[in-house]
């Protein structure tokens, strides 16, 4: 009996030993940094997220490369360029050493391919409005959604068949040559035409989505969908460690799921020889303490991001390694400025002045001291004033903390008594420490304005959700910049813009819009886009609060050539690390 | 017994495909909007339609049950079974994913049930060795601790004394023998208080039943009455506790998994409901369902093997 207990317990013993044989070791590497989330998608034309984004720019690589310490453009894959006067034409010169991880030549070819991709309704790709700046592109993507309409109109539920699929492809890439600005003369030349002068599209050619992807090894992963007639793109399938093909500086040699993605150096990449490392590793830690413990052990060498209460300790013990760095983004409240909420209830907050009232009883140095900790910049326009050296925007214009002149202002709108101000809730989604602000800001608007609120916490998906169905009367929100301009702020308040959920809407801001993005002038276009954000800060669709402040850590002294900046971007290939671990580590 | 097994695996499609269809009618009924991302960005309708289009998710429930349960049986020339992309992580099949972190939960939970075996058959076998002594006193108080602690507490205790004070282990990840045991004690312990008790109760029942008092009375010695007689009928409770045990064991903890950093199931639990990502909760469940029942069916042998007397079917 006693023999069989045993038994069964050296059974549960040998299973482990059984599965795995049980040593995976994960890779040593020259640069180590670490996440705390797995990664989204690693298919440049349809990332999302941020932490993809700057992993995706480590292996591959753009026409041009922004860097965000000069905010400059700098050759990439292309090693020349020519803009025509009228800044409708761009001209691409490609390199002769420009080449693939496999060896291939990368060509002007595999940019069409790759963009046209983001412009096929097929991808769905997140970002694909990024193309519609291109001429025709806009009008592709329509054509091509309707073909795939007419697609399941004329073969019905399973009533089509591969071939009928690739025959209205077929029709596609002949209305693609015909639609599109966009075309490669030669292996080495890429022509680009715009829908009107777009100052900022080198920017914009920095972004993942314009990253070319390696044609012959995506389109072994395409399939043709029977029943919808569209392309089922397989990205599980390319982007596989052992199929990916980069043109970065690095390839993605391994990776472990929520483990590590190890990278080493592109051997083909153009510009290894000034490469200041030969591999980096991100190891995934999704507990911040061992990911802070890691670090202290000399495990990491950067982490890019530690959460606020960690980084609020950190920051008091005065290390030179703990680096606050302000973020080119926007944390606001969004106002439904609808005049009728869902319920069919008039809506109070169609009044500029109920908003801005609101928004001058908020003391933004509040919060920023005593709930976030991090000492962040109250915000006091969207565009957040040290995110590009280029731009001022119109802070003055911006509601400040003013409680009486905000009870005045409420009054003129119809409010003697902020009581009568009724249902406002604050909707906020309850991953990310978002709580403490919105019981901060609603007992600041009780204590002040007598306006009472409820606050209502939901996962993020079902806030999202409720903001795009208008289903909310305030509602926390942020926004990064994807770009250096300050369109890639201004432009998501524009009446149509989907990414406006406030349904603010106003025929001067859009105009003076419009009118910036025709501008000749760069310094004219700047004012104009100022005067747009002077009317969007006054008229307040939303509570401008802060600008959010993470804390990074790295050893200055070992860890060199970092750069990091506001927009999450790292030039892994430009850190060089020095392995002995500093004096006084670890204690 | 053969017959048993037989309609055990008879019953086990059934079983499943009620628990598919209840969970999938859940899952489409919770608010909450899989394909839009957690930073906020909204993007065109048109190229959300062509998303939703793409994942099969504008047709209603029923059309996205039944192509589903299509790739899950007959799986897809990528996998079998295939329980189609991951929405949250696309990168990903939620094949993929089952098969990246089950070995590491199968990995882990047996291990961690090593431990609960080994200890609570020693803890209960102490106690019921001299009852009231203190040695029992203090076995069972070790077990009222055990099942009162909550993981989260153990773990972390372990963690700050013998990884972060001693060093002997490191403090997370996975890839080493080493890096399992102290996530294995920590996830062991309460499966290993319920066994003590178990075990304890059992033989101080059986001990003073008639016939080992006969067994002693005609000489046998207390030894030998014990752990040849008693521990086998004393053991048959916890091996039922076993089953259920060892599926949810196995198939991972979201809070020992997030302490010591684990890439195991117990986190798809949480997250892929709190992602809305539909493959992947079928996903999960269905492979939870599937072990939990073959995990019953496994206990039942181990019934007449640990004790050939009883006749099973």
């Amino acid at each position: 009996m006693v023999k069989r207990i045993f038994g069964l317990i050296f059974l549960m013993f040998a299973i482990p030993i059984l599965i795995g044989g049980f040593s995976d070791p994960q890779p040593k590497a020259d640069f180590v940094f670490s996440t705390t989330t797995e990664h989204n998608n690693r298919d440049p034309q349809r990332m999302t997220y941020l932490h993809d984004i700057r992993l995706t720019h480590a292996l591959f690589e753009t026409l041009v490369i922004l860097d965000f310490n000069d905010m400059q453009t700098h050759p990439g894959v292309a090693r020349a360029w020519e803009i025509s006067d009228d800044g409708l034409t761009y001209t691409f010169y490609l390199r002769d050493n420009a080449r693939w991880s496999n060896g291939d030549p990368v060509t002007a070819h595999d940019f069409v391919y790759s963009w046209r991709r983001a412009m096929l309704p097929d991808t769905a790709s997140g970002y694909g409005h990024f193309m519609f700046f291109i001429k025709g592109a806009r009008e592709f993507f329509h054509w091509r959604a309707q073909q795939l309409e007419q697609y399941v109109q004329a073969f019905g539920e399973g009533g089509g068949s591969e071939a009928a699929a690739r025959e209205y492809w077929a029709r596609t890439e002949e209305k693609f040559a015909e639609m599109v600005g966009l075309s490669a003369p030669n292996e080495r030349t890429l022509v680009i035409h715009l829908n009107r002068r777009t100052e900022y599209f080198l920017d914009m050619l920095a972004f993942a989505t314009f990253m070319p992807v390696h044609p012959p090894s995506v389109r072994a992963g395409v399939v043709f969908n029977a029943d919808t007639g569209g392309l089922m793109d397989d990205p599980m399938y390319w982007t596989d460690p052992d199929r990916l093909i980069t043109n970065g500086p690095y390839i993605l040699k391994d990776r472990k799921y929520r483990r590590y993605n190890y990278l080493v150096a592109n051997e083909y990449y153009w510009d290894r020889a000034s490469m200041k490392n030969n591999s980096v590793l991100e190891m995934i830690v999704s507990n911040e303490q061992s990911q802070l413990l890691a670090y202290e052990f000399g495990d990491i060498d950067y982490v890019p991001v530690v959460i606020p209460d960690i980084a609020f300790d950190l920051i008091q013990q005065d290390r030179n390694d703990v680096h606050a760095v302000p973020m080119a983004g926007t944390y606001f409240y969004n106002f439904n400025c609808s005049p009728t909420l869902n319920n069919g209830q008039p809506n109070a907050l169609v009044d500029w002045r109920v908003r801005r009232a609101l928004a001058m009883a908020v003391d933004r140095s509040q919060i920023v001291q005593y709930v976030m900790r991090l000492d962040q910049p109250p915000a006091y326009s969207f565009v957040p004033p040290a995110s590009m050296n280029f731009y001022t925007p119109p802070v003055e214009v911006g509601p400040r903390f003013d409680p009486q002149a905000a009870k005045e202002l409420l009054a003129e709108a119809g409010y003697e008594d902020g009581g009568e101000l009724k249902g406002m809730s604050i909707l906020y989604n309850t991953n990310g420490g978002h709580e403490n602000t919105a019981q901060a800001i609603k007992s600041m608007w009780e204590e002040h304005l007598g306006v009472v609120v409820t606050l209502e916490g939901v996962e993020s998906k079902i806030s999202a959700d409720r903001g795009r169905s208008l289903d909310y009367t305030i509602r926390r929100a942020g926004w990064y910049g994807d770009y250096a301009d300050p369109t890639t702020w201004l432009d998501i308040r524009r009446s149509d813009d989907e990414n406006n959920t406030t349904k603010w809407m106003n025929s001067e801001y859009d105009r003076l819009l419009d009118q910036a993005a025709d501008a000749t002038d760069p310094d004219s276009r700047l004012e104009l886009l100022r005067q747009a954000e002077s009317i969007l800060v006054k008229e307040s669709p939303m509570v401008l609060i802060f600008h959010p402040v993470e804390v990074a850590l790295y050893d200055p002294d070992r860890v060199k050539g970092l750069g990091i900046n506001g927009w999450s971007r790292i030039r892994f290939e430009r850190v060089s690390v020095d392995k002995k671990p500093s004096a006084g580590k670890g204690q | 017994m053969l017959r048993l097994i037989f309609w055990r695996l008879v019953q086990f499609p059934l079983i499943l495909a009620v628990i598919f269809v209840v969970t999938l009618l859940l899952a489409w009924v919770v608010p909450g909007d899989p394909l839009s991302t957690d930073d906020g960005r909204e993007v065109k309708p048109e190229i959300r339609a062509a998303m939703q289009r793409q994942y099969n998710l504008d047709k209603g429930a029923i059309h996205f049950g039944i192509s589903y349960l299509k790739g899950v049986v007959l799986g897809t020339d990528r996998a079998w079974p295939d329980f189609g992309p991951s929405l949250h992580h696309q990168d990903e099949r939620v094949s993929g994913i089952i098969g990246d972190s089950l070995p590491v939960s199968v990995m882990l939970g047996s291990a961690a049930l090593a431990v609960a075996l080994f200890v609570g058959t020693l803890a209960g076998v102490i106690g019921a060795l001299r009852p009231g002594g203190l040695l029992d006193l203090s076995s069972l108080g070790v077990a009222l601790v055990g099942i009162s602690l909550p993981n989260f507490v153990t773990g972390s205790v372990l963690l700050a004394v013998f990884a972060g004070m001693f060093r002997w282990f490191p403090v997370s990840g996975w890839g080493s023998p080493m890096h399992v045991f102290l996530p294995a004690v920590t996830l062991g312990l309460v499966p290993a208080a319920y066994i003590a008790r178990l075990v304890r109760l059992g033989l101080a029942d059986i001990m003073s039943s008639d016939y080992i008092r006969t067994a002693r009375a005609k000489g046998l010695s207390r030894h030998t009455a014990l752990f040849e007689h008693a521990l086998k009928v004393a053991y048959l409770p916890v091996l039922s506790f076993m089953g259920p045990a060892a599926a949810s064991v196995m198939t991972g903890s979201f809070v020992v998994e997030k302490l010591f950093n684990i890439p195991g199931m117990g986190d798809h639990f949480v997250n892929s409901v709190i992602n809305k990502d539909q493959f992947l909760i079928l996903g999960v469940v269905l492979t939870y369902s599937t072990m939990l029942v073959l995990f019953n069916l496994v206990v039942d042998v181990a019934y007449a093997w640990i004790d050939p007397r009883i006749e099973l079917g």
